[in-house]
């Protein structure tokens, strides 16, 4: 710690800090442009100009405070004279070729520029030459630019390389020509893309989805979270009247930092294409609207005359735990044991410490090495990839991957396609292990592609007994890992919506399905299910899009999607979160809960509540797990089982295209333009 | 006494006298102060602010880029505009502008808070219609206003602009 | 200074064969092992060399490719340095500095000189002759001065740089340096 003033006010700081860091923590404001805490300092834009003094006197001239530390007795001065002429003349300069486009730019009401110019800035400008104009880049469907606008703090670029990982976005000529640009205007490739429009301080670089629709103190701001992958980021979603208009990430250390993918951006106009907005049911082969009423009673018809051993319900990648919860709750009513979550055919089981992300993200910046199994990380949680990506700047952090050779951004040793390759590392067959060995705090990170299968369970236990060998997991230290890759995944396994003991799994459900075995079949918005239509089985599908579940549907539920009611989501670490209703659900469709409330009520079954209210307090009394409120705690160390030698385990890739794994991202425009736009300039 | 004068001031009828004497005064040596209403007109301020009108470019582009200043401003909250990436060339233009004219109070701050003076408060207010309906202003209807009244707003404009 | 980009006309095959890796794996040893991108620089300057003068694209990916870099960045460099040609440059490539000593000694009268027998500036003639003004040169004691290819041609006026430019165009053999038959900078004899 080190004693500085500011001005003329003592404060106590932690060494190492910037000055415009320590501003921040007392509370002074510095102007800025190109500093940003999470990228690496610049010291371009010249905008957080303060005067230090020291030991030996005054600074002979102001200093840039991003680029200056604090150190013992230092006393800063943010509002003398001189400085407050320097950020006139910082400011004059950076706005001598920026084009005063104020009313026709995206960032208008929400520019650095604009505020810093109100709040630090001259007030006019004694620039009467002509204005630097320069080309706008083509940066693909996602970014908008318009680089006249651009002053050049490069936070872009070094986004590019530091976050994104993919070099880009570069700044090619210099002085008077310096232009950011991509490759010859190759359309930028990240998964992470869209952040820089977020980190853009002027409306150089804006979204082009969203381009023109909406200023932003016209839009209403949820703060939600978002259910694209299951990392559980922290999002905000702005809407106007009852349409998303957009979505923006929230600062959360533990999670996303402040980043979002640019699924989670762009998924928006997926919420307004497909929707199902009123009940439907199958007439002669075809789905024909009907009221809620008769839709009700056909259910209730249907499901009175089915064998209870003969139903069975499976949910989706974007259910809220809450209606999952009342769904088992319904199953149980009836007789039924046959339900599960896990859609992908995943095997995960067992306690929480089995299938979670135990180590949890936060725990990555502590790791010193880590071991991917079966999981294409980029595509399954491009944020946590962006983590290892800034660990593996360092050399030291080596990185070995089991499974995928996929291009992740960073260096890895690939040890091999054939999951047999842990076995070799158990009995310390293989080049990888003195690595391993070195290592005091290793992740392992384990993929749903790789729990898929008969031998998942026992592929498992390998990999523990393999976490227990090398330091995975010891005393203080759990790094063994399971990352999901669907939002409501870790939730309805934490309730235990799969069979234990009795019951089928998807596999059976499936098998039974198509061998016209299964007289009902329940599909709480499971859409990756690749079934044809089977006239033997009356298939119920509650969900919010038209997608494969209401194809072979034979009576449609309109539910509401994530973001038009409140709902619980636990993220691959066991964080509960809630979800927030930002706009209403569409036409006729309903609340999850309440469509299996509602469908309780008509068969007579009392199902315990009445309301979400009492919903939740039912369930976190049943499963304290569930609770949002609870203090995030970390769990008890997988235990070790039994395991043979692996019988032909096999990694099974669980996301073909990134931009289109739920039904919402495949109703959206905006991402399938943009899955196109990649595979046309490729051709090109 | 009193009564007899009175009744004297009754009897030569000497109020009247003053009256028509003041009547006839204006009657024929003073100016007029009334005016034929509908047939004749007063004289209006260059920055009088009557019915609103859109304008556009001398090229017949339309002047409003929808950047939502004025909906932001009004008081009354009487506009709503929508702002959309035009098809042909992609320029930031309103596909919506309404102006609820029985909301609004006139005051003229959506026409201080435009960039491109493309909303103008005209010198028309004989706009009283027969429903509340047609007062509800579209985009079309505004520059159907404009160009309709584009000389005196010219003029206006030009007869104000030392002032401001 | 102006825009720089690429050329519009990249008909030109490039490619590093055994010769030139060996000499760019010879300048990797400059450099520590770890920072291979050190090498840029020299990289991108061997390309044009052996590119005619210029830098194509395939020049930059070649370079790219080889210091494992990114493309965008190595760009940058290419775009950065104007030492770096993005336009090709013809057989004879002019350089008259126009810095100011060799302009108070007549830089002008050279440029006139260069447009008057070549043309435009930036543009190859016929005779694959190209000039272009740039900064000081470093030979501001026998300015003004003008540099062909790798030769410095100094003391110069409007009518030794006709004759250079004549006899480039004619193979004739040219005497490098100065013009006035001084050696080196060694102290002019004045009248």
């Amino acid at each position: 710690m080190v004693n500085i003033k500011i001005d003329d006010k003592d404060y106590e700081v932690e060494d190492g800090l910037a000055i415009i860091q320590a501003c921040e923590i007392a509370g002074v404001e510095v102007p800025r442009f190109c500093y940003h805490e999470k990228l690496s300092i610049a010291g371009n834009c010249r905008m957080c100009l303060v005067d230090v003094e020291d030991s030996r006197g005054l600074s002979p001239k102001p200093v840039a405070s991003c680029a200056m530390q604090v150190s013992e007795g230092l006393k800063i001065y943010t509002k003398s004279e001189r400085v407050k002429n320097a950020q006139e003349g910082a400011l004059e300069f950076l706005l001598m070729n920026h084009p005063l486009d104020c009313p026709i730019c995206d960032q208008g009401g929400e520019c650095d520029l604009q505020d810093q110019s109100m709040a630090f800035g001259y007030g006019s400008s004694r620039f009467d030459g002509d204005k630097r104009a320069v080309e706008s880049k083509d940066m693909g469907p996602f970014i908008k630019t318009e680089m006249t606008r651009c002053i050049h703090c490069t936070r872009c670029v070094r986004f590019s390389s530091e976050i994104s990982g993919n070099d880009e976005i570069g700044s090619i000529g210099r002085g008077h020509d310096m232009e950011i640009t991509t490759y010859l205007n190759q359309a930028v490739e990240s998964e992470l893309s869209g952040n820089v429009i977020d980190l853009c301080p002027v409306g150089a670089l804006t979204s082009k989805p969203y381009a023109f629709s909406a200023r932003p103190w016209e839009l209403n701001k949820t703060e939600t979270i978002d259910i694209m992958d299951a990392m559980g980021s922290n999002i905000r979603i702005d809407s106007k009247g009852l349409r998303v208009m957009r979505v923006l990430p929230r600062l959360n250390e533990d999670i996303n930092e402040e980043w979002i993918t640019d699924k989670t951006r762009f998924f928006w106009d997926g919420l307004n294409n497909q929707r199902i907005d009123k009940p439907y049911k199958r007439v002669d082969g075809i789905l024909k609207p009907t009221s809620w009423k008769s839709a009700l009673e056909l259910a209730k018809e249907k499901i009175s005359n089915s064998k209870s051993e003969k139903i069975s319900a499976l949910s989706g990648d974007l259910v809220d735990i809450e209606s999952i919860y009342a769904l088992k709750k319904l199953m149980k009513n009836i007789g039924s044991d046959n339900f599960d979550c896990r859609q992908d055919g995943s095997r995960i089981s067992g306690p929480p410490e089995r299938w979670l992300f135990n180590s949890t993200f936060n725990g990555i910046e502590d790791s010193d090495g880590c071991l991917i199994i079966g999981s294409d990380i980029r595509k399954e949680a491009p944020l946590l990839n962006s983590r290892l990506l800034r660990k593996s700047r360092d050399d030291e952090y080596k990185i070995g991957v089991i499974g995928f050779n996929n291009d992740l951004t960073f260096d890895f040793n690939f040890l091999g396609e054939n999951p047999s390759i842990v076995e070799d590392i158990l009995i310390e067959n293989n080049n990888f292990c003195n690595d391993l060995s070195s290592m005091k705090k290793p992740l392992m990170i384990l993929g749903q592609g790789a729990l898929i299968g008969k031998d998942a369970q026992n592929f498992q236990n390998i990999c523990i007994e393999l976490a227990y060998k090398f330091n995975f997991i010891n005393d203080d230290w759990n790094g063994f890992n399971v990352l999901h890759s669907a939002a409501s995944r870790a939730g309805a396994m934490s309730i235990g919506f799969f069979p234990s003991g009795k019951g089928m799994i998807t596999e059976e459900i499936i098998s039974n399905y198509n061998n016209n075995k299964l007289d009902l079949l329940y599909l709480l918005g499971a859409d990756e299910l690749n079934l044809e239509k089977n006239d033997d089985c009356f298939v119920i599908y509650q969900g919010h899009h038209g997608d494969v579940g209401a194809q072979i549907a034979d009576l449609v539920f309109p539910a509401a999607a994530f973001c038009e009611q409140n709902g619980l989501y636990m993220n691959t670490e066991g964080r509960v979160q809630e979800s927030i209703r930002s706009t209403f659900p569409l036409g006729e469709a309903k609340e999850n809960w309440e469509i299996i409330y509602l469908l309780a009520k008509e068969m007579s079954i009392d199902i315990g509540f009445s309301n979400l209210n009492e919903l939740r307090n039912q369930l976190i009394e049943e499963f304290p797990i569930i609770n949002p409120y609870r203090e995030f705690e970390p769990l008890p160390s997988p235990k070790k089982d039994e395991f043979n030698k692996l019988n032909g385990h096999q990694f099974k890739r669980i996301i073909d295209s990134y931009w289109q794994t739920n039904s919402i991202a495949r109703a959206s425009s905006n991402l399938s333009k943009r899955n196109n736009y990649i595979k046309e300039e490729n051709n090109r | 006494m009193r009564k007899i004068l009175y009744t004297f001031k009754n009897l030569i009828q000497l109020d009247f006298l003053k009256a028509l004497y003041t009547a006839m005064k204006y009657f024929f040596f003073r100016k007029r102060v009334t005016i034929n209403y509908p047939s004749e007109k007063g004289k209006l301020s260059p920055r009088f602010r009557g019915q609103h009108a859109l304008r556009r470019y001398p090229n017949g582009e339309e002047r409003c880029i929808a950047c939502k200043l004025c909906e932001a401003v009004c008081p009354a909250q009487a506009i709503t505009i929508d702002a959309s990436p035009r098809n042909e060339d992609g320029i930031r233009k309103a596909i919506r502008y309404d102006i609820d004219m029985v909301k609004c109070i006139y005051c003229g701050l959506c026409q201080e808070s435009c960039p491109v003076d493309a909303i103008v408060e005209g010198p028309n207010f004989e706009f009283a219609t027969e429903t509340r309906e047609e007062l509800l202003y579209t985009k079309e209807k505004l520059l159907d206003n404009g160009d309709r009244w584009e000389v005196s707003l010219v003029r206006n404009i030009e007869r104000d602009a030392p002032f401001r | 200074m102006t825009v720089r980009r690429l050329a519009d006309n990249q008909d030109i095959n490039f490619k590093f064969d055994n010769h030139d890796l060996k000499f760019l794996n010879s300048l990797l040893e400059n450099y520590p092992k770890d920072k291979k991108q050190s090498a840029v620089v020299p990289s991108l300057f061997y390309a044009q060399r052996k590119a005619g003068g210029w830098l194509p694209e395939k020049a930059i990916l070649a370079v790219s490719d080889f210091l494992d870099m990114p493309k965008i960045r190595v760009l940058e460099i290419a775009t950065f340095y104007s030492m770096f040609n993005l336009q090709p440059s013809g057989d004879h490539f002019v350089q008259v500095c126009g810095t100011t000593p060799c302009w108070l000694r007549g830089a002008e009268n050279i440029k006139k000189a260069c447009k008057d027998y070549i043309g435009q500036e930036r543009e190859v003639s016929k005779d694959g002759l190209c000039w272009i003004e740039v900064e000081c040169l470093g030979a501001c004691v026998n300015a003004p001065m003008i540099q062909i290819n790798d030769d410095y041609y100094e003391d110069l006026d409007y009518e030794s740089t006709v004759k250079i430019l004549k006899d480039i165009k004619n193979k004739k053999n040219i005497i490098k340096g100065s013009q006035i038959g001084r050696k080196s900078s060694e102290p002019l004899e004045r009248d």
